[in-house]
């Protein structure tokens, strides 16, 4: 109730064709309070982050605490569970429930950071490019055919393998080939902006080229930023599972998602929730972050309705 | 048309000679190629003698040119954990990433993109929102999983399809619905919305007044206008494809270039790697080519 | 032949949340055959929509809500789409739209889309007698070369080509009604002139009758027997085109045509002359290079070629040209916002590159054309005004913040826009803000690129009084940059006008229009279609 009227004194209720009286700010808020994914996706990604760090501290079992007696045991709504360990346990004999918490907080450094790194290497090279044009942008082109032409996977995992695997090299190796979304989407809205009549006032009251990119552009692609951003953060998650499940990401006994599914595979025929259970917990990570990212990007569309 | 096929295989080279040149020196760069070839619990001793029999104390500039001479000439090196020219060993295992890439595509062609026509026929109805589920949920899937998933559901829990291997097609189904189902969501999304685009342009409202609509208006005057950026993803998806069967091919246990390039990496075995990224690159670039050309086809505008 | 089309009482509504808005009632209408009917009106009186609602190309939130539409006692608002679509769109009614640029599809040549547009009302015919069809078309409205055309794509064809080819693919059903929604507004003068001449003659040719919707009563006035003058989705005032434009009967039409005699007038005031030499341009070129594509040879295109002329102190001149005359060029080299590849402009006897950028600033300030672009959408309009004096650091937050509310007491806006955002305003209040911001610095030339083109008439009536007072009350110089003669008159001292990067005429604003000498300026002059106030002045 408290949160009801909160909202509403936030954002004055208006109609549609009065959509003229309200700031950019507030139709930005009015819209993401009326769009059903994103909110769906926020709910979410706030429970598994509150799962994900706050879980462990609920929990007094370690997700390295092995009990070789205890090897193998089912989830609890399987014939043979028990209530001590309601996701059952691993081939070591650790909780299950708890490793799979704690792989929340891999997941999400890894993902956040690779982003985070990617985010920086294409927004630079994409405004760069953008703003300056001519052969400096065709130069980036070449980067970018050259990026886009590795085989993206394999080269991080040869990266991760050769230099030694830990969370900070994967880190880096994913962010430094998941930049080139960044690179393209801002570079075009940046080209775009430049022909802008706005850009060209600011040149003619003496602006300099790093006011002019400061003021002028990057508020302009800061909302396509946090989209693309977001969606990448999912794509990294996928990325370090990926490396984890093949051997050449987060080794063990670090309780990292990839990991529990290719440790796991080796029970497939007579243990499988070991590879669904983890799988699950990725997928509803990544959708929500997903669902958070494609509602971003309705609700910064300027070209979208208000609900 | 043949200046600009030609205008476009030069910068293909080109990018192709920086990417070997990059592969080349991050790979020996990274590790010590005579450590990798003398084996982990080599002496120092032994270690100096690869370096010298090998010629790995020259510099990185002269072995990448003898490298590149050799390539150039058919020999594309031996590898140090096969013991195979490395050569044989791509033409031994390329067929079945070929198959499995192929039909990978076909599954993302026959599910995107009739998916993404039903959805921008009948925008914001329930089909539309069930294909959005779809794309939403396919892309948050990771691959290795859902094979796995598969694997449970379809040869475990009901054996129709075999667990794993490569003998005959019947055992490509399975991984190529995997490795096919990853490309779904963007080439969907992408039929979607350039479909609704096209069909908000100012020629389709002339189309309309000229007399056309339903049926012939999409076929007639949208089809092809929205089809055409769909053409480049395609062709950038079925790049992927190669690169990215490492994955599915590990699953599924299919002895193509994916699992190669796999073992090869864990086993330090630089030369393979080396030509292995080469190869992948190489055929994303020609792939891009062809969908250009293809496009410039299309679209007089490019031509 | 014979056929009526009648709308009564139509009605139109967006739908939103809540229901239903009305944004067109009462609209009322009778064609009769071989009859040209105009549509005037300023953007969003809902002009363009009844005719979408006519022939049924409404957007999906806008709906006709009420009313009917006869067509030969036959209610086309109870018919099926499909159905009104396979009886009537193309074969009955067409309807031609403003952008010929995009409205041809891009992917198919002329020839394909002209049989495919024939074919779709006549099934069954064979492919030579739809080609000798497309053929005879584009031969009715006047192509050259019409085998090559047939084989071309859209982009190969000049916009008023494609507006050519857009005409016969509306006409090639011979349609009874030709609808036609500002066909010429995005095309240049001269080529405006001669496609209203081919839509009237094709009106005679092919017996139809025309509906022709604009913005501009000087078109209208030329292609209609009738008037309807529309305002915020109703009907103000119809009747002859004749009668309506010598006497208006209500207040909103007359205030109209006063916009436009006024410009007709002239503006007695601009005749002083001081000769302090303020700008010289000498002899600048610049040529723009292409896009290239790999190991093609570089085209280049030559946009201002050997332009020489000066500007003096509280001067006012008018460069004039179509688009593509390389106008919009000279103002930015001017500007320093572009660097010729030759020649040199000095300011006050110094050469312009040698003026830093603050010092440049405080001398020279353009206004830009289009309002939703000239104003940055994530600052707020006192920011945008502020945020010259903020760049200079030389003022204090006060001074700034005064200075600002100063600006836009000058530009006759209220202070609570200080803390508006530029979405929040219209496209009149948009370009009062960039007007404010270019005067924040106090310069002393103005370079106004086409300020008013994007603006509804009784919009830019207001702007231009608006520079004109400024220019009064601040001695200010100004160099306008138009395509459209009657801003120019009525903003000018002097004119240049200008054709392919080259000046063709230059001169005092009255002599040049009244005595033309260049052959290019008398045809520009004669494709404008002016409004003349009647003899019997009661304006004043």
């Amino acid at each position: 109730m408290i949160l009801k009227t909160f909202i509403k004194r936030l954002v004055p209720r208006v109609l549609e064709d009065d959509i003229s009286i309200l700031s950019p700010k507030t139709v930005v808020l009015r819209k993401a309070i009326g769009h059903s994914g994103f909110k769906f996706g926020l709910l979410l990604f706030i429970l598994i982050i509150l799962l994900g760090i706050l879980g462990p501290f609920f929990l007094d079992i370690s997700p390295y605490q092995q009990d070789l007696d205890k090897r193998l045991l089912p989830p609890v709504w399987i014939e043979g569970g028990s209530w001590d360990h309601l996701l059952g346990t691993d081939g070591n004999g650790r909780d299950y429930l708890s490793r799979i918490l704690s792989g929340t907080r891999i997941s999400l450094t890894i993902g956040i950071g690779a982003a985070l790194v990617g985010m920086i290497i294409g927004v630079t090279l994409g405004v760069i490019a953008g703003y300056f044009g001519g052969w400096i942008d065709q130069f980036v082109n070449y980067i970018l055919t050259c990026q886009l032409a590795l085989p993206g996977l394999l080269l991080a995992m040869t990266l991760v393998f050769l230099i030694g695997p830990s969370i900070p090299v994967v880190i880096i190796v994913i962010g430094c080939l998941h930049w080139t979304l960044f690179l393209v989407v801002t570079r075009s809205v940046t080209k775009r902006i430049v022909k802008l009549d706005f850009v060209s006032a600011s040149n003619a009251i003496g602006a300099t080229k790093l006011q002019i990119i400061m003021q002028d552009i990057l508020p302009g692609i800061i909302n396509q930023i946090i989209v693309i951003f977001t969606l990448e953060v999912g794509v990294a998650i996928l990325a370090e599972a990926s490396l984890s499940f093949l051997g050449v990401g987060i080794q063990p006994p670090t309780p990292s998602w990839g990991l529990l599914i290719a440790e796991g595979k080796e029970a497939i025929f007579f243990q499988p929730w070991l590879i669904v259970l983890p799988g699950i917990a990725l997928f509803l990570l990544v959708v929500s972050i997903n669902m958070l990212g494609d509602g971003l990007r309705d609700i910064m569309d300027p070209k979208s309705k208000l609900e | 048309m043949l200046k600009f096929i030609s205008g476009r295989f030069v910068v293909v080279i080109a990018v192709a000679l920086t990417l070997s040149f990059i592969t080349f020196f991050l790979l020996n760069v990274a590790i010590d190629p005579a450590q990798a070839v003398a084996g982990e619990e080599a002496e120092a001793l032994e270690i100096e003698q690869v370096r010298q029999q090998y010629g790995f104390d020259r510099p990185i500039l002269i072995r990448y040119f003898e490298w590149f001479k050799a390539v150039l000439t058919g020999d594309l090196g031996i590898s140090y954990y096969w013991n195979k020219p490395v050569g044989s060993l791509l033409l031994e295992r390329a067929p079945e990433t070929i198959t499995l890439a192929l039909m990978s595509v076909l599954v993302t062609i026959f599910i995107a993109i009739p998916l993404g026509i039903c959805a921008a026929i009948n925008p914001n109805s329930v089909i539309d929102r069930m294909c959005l589920g779809v794309a939403v949920s396919f892309q948050a899937i990771p691959n290795f999983w859902l094979g796995l998933v598969m694997i449970i559901i379809f040869s475990v829990t009901f054996p129709i399809f075999p667990v794993s291997g490569d003998k005959t097609y019947f055992h490509f189904i399975l991984p190529s619905i995997v490795l096919g189902a990853s490309s779904v969501p963007p080439v969907m999304r992408l039929m979607r919305t350039g479909l609704l685009d096209v069909m908000e342009a100012d020629y389709i409202r002339t189309a309309r007044s000229n007399g056309f609509f339903g049926r012939k208006l999409i076929l007639n005057h949208a089809m092809r206008n929205a089809l055409l950026p769909v053409v480049s993803v395609l062709a950038v998806q079925l790049g992927h494809k190669f690169g990215g069967s490492v994955i599915t091919e590990s699953v599924f246990s299919i002895n193509g270039l994916g699992r190669l390039a796999l073992e090869s990496i864990l086993g330090a075995d630089i030369p393979t790697v080396q030509i292995l990224v080469f190869v992948f690159a190489f055929t994303f670039l020609i792939l891009n080519l062809l969908a250009d050309i293809l496009n410039a086809y299309l679209d007089p505008r490019l031509r | 032949m014979s056929y009526s089309l009648s709308i009564n009482n139509l009605e139109i509504s967006v739908k939103n949340l809540i229901g239903y808005k009305k944004i067109v009632s009462d609209f009322n209408l009778t064609l009769h055959p071989g009859r040209k009917l105009g549509i005037v009106g300023e953007s969003g009186s809902g002009k363009t929509l009844s005719m979408l609602a006519l022939t049924r190309l409404l957007p999906s939130q806008i709906e006709v809500t009420g009313g009917s539409i006869f067509f030969n006692n036959k209610n086309l608002n109870n018919m099926e789409k499909k159905e009104f679509h396979r009886e009537f769109s193309g074969k009955k009614i067409s309807m031609i739209f403003q952008e010929p640029m995009t409205a041809l599809n891009p992917v198919y040549t002329i020839g394909k889309q002209l049989r495919q547009a024939f074919l779709i009302h006549n099934k069954g015919i064979s492919k030579k007698l739809s080609e000798e069809r497309a053929r005879s078309m584009l031969d009715a409205v006047k192509l050259n070369r019409i085998e090559e055309r047939m084989r071309q794509y859209p982009h190969q064809l000049s916009g008023g080509q494609r507006q050519r080819v857009l005409i016969a693919l509306a006409l090639i059903n011979e349609p009874e009604i030709l609808i036609a929604d500002e066909p010429t507004t995005a095309l240049d003068v001269t080529v405006q002139k001669e496609i209203l001449e081919l839509i009237n003659e094709l009106c005679l040719n092919f017996k139809m009758s025309l509906i022709f919707i604009s913005h501009d009563l000087g078109v209208i006035s030329k292609v209609s027997d009738e008037i309807i003058v529309m305002k915020d989705g109703k009907i103000i005032e119809e009747g002859l085109t004749k009668k309506i434009l010598k006497s208006p009967k209500k207040d909103y039409t007359l205030g109209l045509l006063k916009c436009l005699w006024k410009l007709e007038k002239g503006n007695p005031s601009l005749y002083t002359d001081k000769k302090v030499p303020f700008i010289e341009v000498k002899n600048i070129k610049k040529e723009y290079q292409l896009p290239n594509r790999p190991f093609s040879k570089r085209k280049k295109l030559s946009a201002v070629e050997d332009v020489s002329f000066s500007v003096f102190k509280g001067d006012s001149v008018a460069i004039v040209g179509e688009s593509g005359s390389g106008k919009t060029t000279i103002a930015k080299i001017i500007n320093g916002l572009e660097y010729p590849d030759s020649g040199e402009i000095l300011i006050n006897n110094s050469p312009i590159n040698k003026i830093d950028l603050f010092e440049r600033a405080r001398l020279i300030q353009p206004i830009f054309q289009d309002p939703y672009s000239t104003l940055n959408p994530n600052h707020t309009i006192g920011y945008v005004i502020s945020r010259p004096l903020i760049i200079q650091k030389r003022f204090s937050s006060k001074e700034i913040y005064q200075n600002a509310i100063k600006m836009l007491k000058l530009v006759e806006l209220p202070d609570t826009f200080f803390y508006r955002f530029p979405n929040q305003l219209s496209g009149g209040q948009r370009q009062r803000v960039s007007i404010a911001r270019a005067l924040i610095l106090e310069p002393q030339l103005l370079i106004c690129d086409e300020p008013t083109s994007a603006l509804d008439v009784t919009i830019q009536d207001q702007i231009l009084d608006l520079l004109e007072n400024l220019k009064k009350k601040l001695s200010i110089t100004i160099i306008i940059i138009s395509h459209d003669i009657s801003v120019v008159k009525y903003l000018s001292k002097r004119i240049l006008v200008i054709k392919d990067g080259k000046i063709v005429e230059s001169g005092f604003t009255k002599e040049v229009l009244e005595n033309p000498q260049s052959s290019y300026t008398k045809e520009l002059l004669s494709s404008v279609f002016r409004i003349f106030p009647p003899k019997r002045n009661f304006i004043n």
